[in-house]
């Protein structure tokens, strides 16, 4: 019976020996390969897998902090896609939406913040695009004094229009992103009813004037 | 040492080696059938109803492009159908598979939605697009191209062709070679072998071992499926290539099941043999 037991172990044992020496072999044969073939797979992968349909959520709840100053650890900061604060246009009934990021998923469903611009309150320019037949469609109708306000979860934020302008999307000197002062930025296409994809945008300016500042 | 100690070492190490070429050969036998035959392609095109998918995909992204533009998506819903997308998409596999480059007919594309532009644009103004209108939906119309193709091109199709040429041409003298090896294995084993029960039970051994390599890596693939964690865009591609990951490593399953309960049919053979020995 023992003989018989040990038997019917070596057809399980042996063939999973067998196994493992196979996996060893080509292991060793094939790692030359493996390597660079994990290393572009790792590049291409994500955690939690790919996702194209889901959007980030809101982090967007409307403060009533105007003033004073509002600490960098109490902010939440948002991720690409979402939802995180509103604005405000004058001669407009209600607030769009305002996504931090400029894709065109973004620019279907409201206002979009140029990732390589700063948020609101740190002292640094904010640039936005919005498409000129939706959400900046009532632009061409703010004039130099206007108050534009946008509204995050740390604070409520003013800015006067200072000037507007009419560039081509090429040109470099159509704002400055590295200047030391909260210069709000938005910009469309241009002309606003102009059928295709034109060369020019039209900028519109606008200087800080009220709202707590982000500090350490 | 007994002198039958060496003999029986040679006729394990000839049940691995049987079991690791059955295994290497099986495993080139299903990459020939799946991978690089163009009917696997189309059957899993079919399945995950890959044209619908990218035509939507392409609506979608004609869409936000004709926001800024000014165009409705029914302009492009007219110009563009899926049976545009299928042929374009068949063309590109039936041409590759048979060793050509395939160009995709982008500009006819291109042509077709600025000339619907330029309609509605008339439809709109009731008068003919300036200059200017028209360098804009020029403009348009080439962003759009750039969307088609992005959307319709399959990627690495010219490098899996190229592979399977090469495949092609090694496959044939590589399946004989291991063919034979595991022939002159089989037999090896069957005639040095005094009592046959023990060479049944070194086939057995190197069945069912060749099935366990088979079957280990790709049910550990399939729970875990790390190649849906890919980004591969558009999804419809995604969804596509990791259908075709899916079905290769089921069937490697498949098969390397069936070679290990074909071993289970050598078992009442084996102690058929053995009895008769005792």
């Amino acid at each position: 019976m023992a003989k018989k037991h040990k038997r019917l172990m070596g057809f399980i044992v042996i063939p999973l020996i067998f196994a493992f020496l196979s996996y060893i072999l080509l292991f060793t044969v094939l790692s030359p390969m493996m390597k660079p073939v994990f290393s572009i797979f790792q590049l291409m992968s994500s955690e939690k897998g790919a996702d194209f349909y889901s959007l980030p959520e809101s982090i967007y709840s409307p403060s009533s902090i105007s003033e004073g100053t509002v600490s960098l650890s109490q902010i939440e900061f948002p991720v690409y896609g979402a939802h995180y604060a509103s604005i405000q246009l004058p001669g407009t009934d209600e607030a769009e939406d305002l996504y931090f990021g400029d894709s065109n998923a973004v620019l279907k469903k409201g206002i979009g913040q140029y990732m390589g611009s700063f948020l609101p309150g740190y002292g640094s320019p904010i640039l936005l695009s919005g498409h000129n037949n939706t959400y900046f469609h009532n632009l061409k109708n703010v004039k130099e004094g206007d108050v534009i306000t946008i509204t995050t979860s740390y604070g409520v934020y003013e800015y006067k229009v200072t000037g507007t302008a009419i560039k081509t999307r090429t040109d470099k000197t159509a704002y400055d992103l590295n200047q030391q002062k909260e210069q709000l930025i938005l910009y469309t296409c241009y002309p606003f009813n102009a059928l295709g994809l034109t060369s020019q945008r039209y900028f519109v300016y606008a200087d800080k004037i009220s709202g707590p500042e982000i500090v350490d | 040492m007994h002198s039958s100690t060496p003999k029986k070492i040679l006729a394990v190490v000839c049940s691995f080696l049987l079991s690791l070429l059955t295994f290497l050969l099986l495993v080139a036998i299903c990459t020939k059938m799946t991978f690089f035959d163009k009917g696997f392609y189309l059957s899993n095109i079919a399945k995950t109803h890959y044209y619908e998918k990218v035509t939507s995909d392409l609506m979608e992204d004609f869409t936000s492009l004709g926001i800024p533009g000014g165009i409705p998506d029914e302009v492009f819903k007219n110009t563009i159908s899926q049976d545009d997308v299928q042929t374009e998409i068949m063309a590109c596999i039936d041409t590759s598979f048979s060793g050509k480059t395939y160009q995709i007919r982008s500009n006819a594309v291109k042509q077709k939605l600025y000339s619907a532009f330029l309609d509605y644009a008339k439809q709109q103004h009731k008068r003919e697009a300036t200059d200017q209108e028209q360098q804009a939906l020029q403009e348009l119309a080439s962003e759009c191209e750039k969307v088609y193709i992005q959307n319709v091109r399959f990627p690495f199709i010219q490098q899996i062709s190229g592979a399977k040429a090469l495949y092609d041409r090694f496959f044939i003298p590589a399946a004989i070679i291991l063919g034979v090896l595991c022939v002159l294995l089989g037999v090896a084993i069957w005639f040095t072998q005094r009592w046959r029960h023990r060479a049944i039970r070194l086939y057995v051994y190197a069945g069912v071992g060749c099935s366990l390599t088979g079957i280990l890596f790709p049910l550990y693939m399939l729970i875990w499926a790390p190649y849906k964690q890919l980004n591969i865009q558009p999804p419809a591609l995604h969804g596509l290539l990791t259908s075709m990951a899916s079905q290769y490593l089921i069937s490697l399953l498949v098969v390397f099941v069936v070679v290990g309960l074909l071993c289970t049919v050598l078992a009442p053979i084996y102690r058929k043999l053995k009895n008769k020995v005792l």
